[in-house]
C-alpha cells in the first residue's frame, strides 16, 4: 500500500530524514514513535505529498507522490498534530465543506455526512460552532473531516495528544473499526501504551534514520507466542524440564518466572501445563504475554526489517 | 457552487455586515452634498475593493498557515484553478460587496463632461481591483514558501504595500496619460486626442481601449501567476517557459513606447548618436526602454521568490545527473531574470552607438563600460540577497536585505557626501550630483573595477554561507545507540 524508497528529505538549515525505506501491507496500523525531532512529522508530510523529498519516493498504491501528488492525495486522509478547524462553521458546515473539496458528488454528500457524524458520535451537535466544542469534540470532528472521502490511508499525527482517558478511549476503539473496513493506518504518539492497543506494527525513527519496524501483535501459528510462567519457589530443575518440548524455541529463565517463546497452539499450551504439573513444578500460572511496546521501543533495537 | 466561495459566503457574508454596508454607503451618498454623490462612490470602490479587497486578497493564505488549515486544504480533490479563483473571489467577498455598492453609487450619479464614459471608468476600476487583488494574493502564496513569514498578522500589511508599489508602477504611466489626454479635451473642448505612438501606431486615438486592453492584459497575466503559485502549493511542478513568456510580454509591450523618445534622441545634434546601421538604430531605443524594466524585475523576483538551499541543491544535483527536465523546472524565476538582462545587455551594446552624450556636460559616456558597471551592481546585490538568504538563521532574510540595500545606496552614499569624501560615495553609488555635475568626467572605469570588486566580495561571501551550508546539510546525525 506505502512504499518509501531511500527517502532523504532537507529543511534549508539541516537534513532530517536520511534514505528511509520501508513498505507497508495494506490493513496495517502502523505505530510511528521517536524522540522529538526525529522526523516523524516530516516523514508523514512527506507520505501526504505535502512536501516534496531531496530525493527517494514515496508510492501510494504504487502512484509516485512527486509525479502525481493528487491522485495519491485522493487515496490519502491526514490530520496533523496541530490541526486547525473553522471555528464559526458549525459541525455540519465543516463535514460538508471538507466533502465538497475531496470531491464528493452533492448528491452523496447529506449521507456521507450523517455516515461520518453518527461514526463518530457527533449527530446530535451539527448545528454546533466548531469553535465551542470541547478538545475531544474537536479531535474528532478534524478526523471526520479527513475521512469523509474514504481515504485507503489515514495518517494521524499525535492524534492522541490532550485527550482525556474516555476520548482516548473512543479513538482508539475508531481506529480499530477503520482497520477492520481495510483502511491502512499510520499513527505517531507520545503514549506507547495507547498505541499498543491498537497498533499492527512498530516503527522506529531516530535521527532521521529508521531503527526498527517490526510487527508486534502476531497472528497466527507461524510466529511463537510469549508466555509467561510464575512459580510459588524456585525450581532447580526447570531448565531440563522445558527442554523436553520442542514446540519451546527459547527461554529466559528467571527466580520465579520465566518467559517461554512457544510455538504451539493452545492445545500444546495445555499439555505443557499438565507436564510441568506432573513434573511437580511449584506452577502458580502460565499465561500469554503481550509484547511490551514500551520495552520493544525503549528496548535494543534489532536490525531494521522489511514487512 | 465552487467549495472555496462557499465556505467564505458562510463565513464573511454575516447579517451584519450585508445591511450595514449598504446603509453606511448610501447614507452617506444622501447626506453629502450632490456634487459628491460620485465621489462617494468613487472613494468608496477605492477604499472597500481595492485597499480593502488586496488586503483580504493578500492576507487569506497566510491566515490559513497560521490557523493550521492550509496543509489539510492542499490535500483537496479541487484543482489549482477551481482554488484559485474560489479563494480569490471568496477571500474579497465582503469587500466587492461594498465595492458594488460604491460602483453603483458612482454609476448613478454620473459625471458631468467627462470625456470617458461611465462604463469605461467602472471597466477600469474593476480591472485595477481584480489584477491587484490576483497579485496580491499570488505574492502571499510565494511569501508563504519562505520560512517564518505569515506567522505575524502584521506580515499582511506587507502585501497591501507591494500590491500598491506594483500599482504605482503599473497603473500611474497610464493615469498620467489618461491625465494628459483629459486636459487636453477640456482645453481643445471636444477630443481626447493626444499624440502618444506605440510602434510607431498614434494610440492618442484609442487611448482609452488602449488603456482597457493593457490593463485587461494584465488581469490575465495576473490569473495565470495565481495559478501557477497554487500549483506550487499543491505540490505540481511548473516549467520556467510561461514566466519567460510573460517577461518577453513584457519588454515587447515596453520597447513599443521607445518610438515616443527615440525622435529626441535622434534628432538632438547635443547627443550625436553614430549607430552601426539602420537595424541598430532602430533596436537601441527599444532596449534601452527595457532595460529599466528587466532591472526591476530582477529586484522583485529577487525579493518575493523563495531562495531556498535545498532548491539550489535540487537543483544541481539535476545538473549533475543530467536530468534536463527536473533542472529546468528548479530554475528560479530570478536566475531567468539576470540571464535576460545579460541578453539585452550585450544586445543594447552591439546595436549602441560608439558614444552617446548623456551628461548635462555633455562629455561622451562610453556605453560598454555603464553598462557592465550596471550590471555589476546588479550581480553585488543579487549576492548580497542570496548572502543574506543562506544565512544560518534566515527568518526574515529578505527585509534584512532591504535594510542592507537601503544602507548602500542611501545612507552610506550620503554620509561620505557630508563628509565631502565625494569620489568614494560615487563609487558605491553612481548617481551622484557632486561627481556627474563637474566638467570633467569622472572615471568610469575605476567605477566598473569597484563594482567587479564589490560584486567580488558579495560573492566570495555567498560561496563561504554556500559551503557552510553544505557541509551541515549533509552532517550525518550521531549513529543512534543500537
Amino acid at each position: 500500500m506505502i512504499t518509501v524508497e531511500d527517502l532523504v528529505f532537507e529543511y534549508p538549515t539541516r537534513r532530517v530524514l536520511f534514505g528511509v525505506s520501508f513498505t507497508i501491507q495494506e490493513g496495517s496500523i502502523v505505530a510511528l514513535v521517536g524522540p522529538n525531532g526525529a522526523g516523524k512529522t516530516t516523514l508523514m508530510r512527506c507520505i501526504a505529498a505535502l512536501v516534496q523529498p531531496f530525493s527517494g519516493h514515496v508510492k501510494i498504491e504504487g502512484i509516485q507522490t512527486t509525479v502525481d501528488p493528487h491522485a495519491c492525495q485522493r487515496r490519502l486522509g491526514y490530520l496533523s498534530d496541530f490541526f486547525g478547524l473553522y471555528d464559526q462553521l458549525t459541525i455540519r458546515q465543516s463535514l460538508h465543506y471538507a466533502a465538497r473539496i475531496r470531491g464528493i458528488q452533492e448528491s452523496d454528500i447529506p449521507k456521507r455526512l450523517l455516515q461520518t457524524a453518527e461514526r463518530l458520535a457527533l449527530t446530535d451537535r451539527l448545528e454546533q460552532k466548531a469553535g465551542e466544542l470541547s478538545r475531544g469534540l474537536r479531535q474528532r470532528l478534524a478526523i471526520g473531516q479527513a475521512i469523509i472521502h474514504h481515504p485507503k490511508v489515514l495518517l494521524l499525527d499525535e492524534p492522541a495528544s490532550g485527550l482525556d482517558p474516555e476520548a482516548r478511549k473512543t479513538l482508539s476503539r475508531l481506529l480499530i473499526q477503520l482497520q477492520s473496513e481495510g483502511m491502512t493506518l499510520i499513527v505517531s504518539s507520545h503514549i506507547l501504551s495507547e498505541l499498543e492497543e491498537y497498533s499492527s506494527h512498530l516503527m522506529v525513527i531516530r535521527d532521521g534514520r529508521l531503527r526498527d519496524f517490526r510487527p508486534i501483535r502476531l497472528e497466527g501459528h507461524e510466529h511463537p507466542r510469549r508466555l509467561r510462567l510464575h512459580l510459588a519457589r524456585p525450581f532447580q530443575g526447570l531448565p531440563d524440564i522445558l527442554a523436553q518440548f520442542d514446540a519451546i524455541q527459547d527461554t529466559q529463565i528467571e527466580n520465579l518466572s520465566a518467559i517461554l517463546f512457544f510455538q504451539g497452539d493452545l492445545d500444546a499450551q495445555h499439555r505443557l501445563l499438565r507436564h510441568l504439573i506432573l513434573a511437580d513444578v511449584p506452577v502458580c500460572a502460565l499465561q500469554e504475554e503481550k509484547e511490551n511496546l514500551s520495552e520493544l521501543y525503549l528496548g535494543p533495537a534489532p536490525t531494521p526489517t522489511r514487512s | 457552487m465552487n467549495p472555496e466561495l462557499q465556505r467564505y459566503a458562510w463565513l464573511e457574508l454575516s447579517v451584519q455586515r450585508l445591511i450595514l454596508l449598504p446603509l453606511v454607503l448610501i447614507g452617506l451618498a444622501i447626506a453629502l452634498p450632490k456634487q459628491a454623490t460620485s465621489f462617494v462612490g468613487l472613494f468608496g470602490f477605492l477604499t472597500l475593493g481595492v485597499m480593502w479587497g488586496v488586503r483580504a486578497a493578500f492576507g487569506a493564505i497566510p491566515k490559513e498557515v497560521t490557523d493550521r488549515t492550509w496543509d489539510w486544504q492542499r490535500m483537496s480533490a479541487l484543482s489549482p484553478w477551481t482554488m484559485a479563483w474560489g479563494k480569490l473571489l471568496g477571500s474579497t467577498l465582503a469587500p466587492w460587496y461594498g465595492a458594488l455598492i460604491s460602483l453603483g453609487i458612482f454609476a448613478l450619479a454620473g459625471l458631468k463632461n467627462s470625456p470617458i464614459s461611465i462604463g469605461q471608468i467602472i471597466l477600469f476600476l474593476v480591472g485595477v481591483a481584480v489584477s491587484l487583488q490576483a497579485f496580491a494574493m499570488m505574492v502571499s502564496l510565494q511569501l508563504i514558501r519562505q520560512p517564518g513569514f505569515g506567522q505575524k498578522p502584521g506580515n499582511r500589511w506587507l502585501g497591501v504595500a507591494v500590491s500598491l508599489f506594483f500599482f504605482f508602477a503599473l497603473v500611474v504611466p497610464a493615469s498620467v496619460l489618461l491625465t494628459e489626454a483629459i486636459r487636453h479635451f477640456f482645453r481643445k473642448g471636444n477630443t481626447l486626442e493626444i499624440n502618444v505612438y506605440w510602434y510607431q501606431i498614434n494610440i492618442g486615438k484609442h487611448l482609452i481601449n488602449f488603456t482597457l486592453l493593457s490593463l485587461y492584459l494584465f488581469v490575465g497575466w495576473s490569473l495565470l501567476g495565481l495559478y501557477r503559485s497554487m500549483r506550487i502549493q499543491q505540490q505540481y511542478t511548473n516549467s520556467p517557459l510561461i514566466w519567460l513568456l510573460f517577461v518577453l510580454y513584457l519588454l515587447t509591450y515596453a520597447a513599443g513606447f521607445a518610438y515616443n523618445w527615440e525622435r529626441f534622441l535622434f534628432q538632438n545634434p547635443l547627443m550625436a548618436p553614430e549607430f552601426g546601421g539602420p537595424l541598430q538604430q532602430q533596436l537601441f531605443p527599444k532596449f534601452v526602454t527595457c532595460m529599466p524594466l528587466a532591472i526591476g524585475l530582477v529586484y522583485l523576483t529577487m525579493l518575493i521568490e523563495p531562495k531556498d538551499p535545498v532548491g539550489f541543491r535540487k537543483l544541481l544535483q539535476a545538473a549533475k545527473e543530467r536530468r534536463i527536465l527536473d533542472f529546468f523546472v528548479h530554475i528560479p524565476a530570478w536566475f531567468i531574470n539576470v540571464a535576460l538582462f545579460l541578453l539585452l545587455l550585450v544586445l543594447t551594446l552591439w546595436a549602441a552607438p560608439q558614444f552617446l552624450k548623456l551628461t548635462p556636460q555633455g562629455y561622451n559616456i562610453n556605453l560598454t563600460i555603464f553598462l557592465w558597471t550596471i550590471f555589476f551592481f546588479i550581480l553585488r546585490d543579487v549576492s548580497l540577497i542570496l548572502w543574506n538568504a543562506l544565512s544560518p538563521s534566515s527568518k526574515n532574510s529578505d527585509f534584512i536585505s532591504i535594510i542592507y540595500l537601503f544602507l548602500l545606496y542611501l545612507i552610506f552614499p550620503n554620509i561620505l557626501n557630508q563628509l565631502q569624501f565625494h569620489d568614494l560615495s560615487f563609487y558605491i553609488m553612481p548617481l551622484n550630483y557632486h561627481v556627474l555635475s563637474r566638467s570633467t568626467p569622472p572615471n568610469f572605469l575605476t567605477l566598473l573595477f569597484s563594482a567587479i570588486l564589490q560584486s567580488a566580495l558579495f560573492l566570495a561571501l555567498c560561496g563561504i554561507r554556500w559551503k557552510q551550508h553544505f557541509a551541515k546539510a549533509e552532517a550525518a546525525p550521531p549513529p543512534a545507540e543500537d
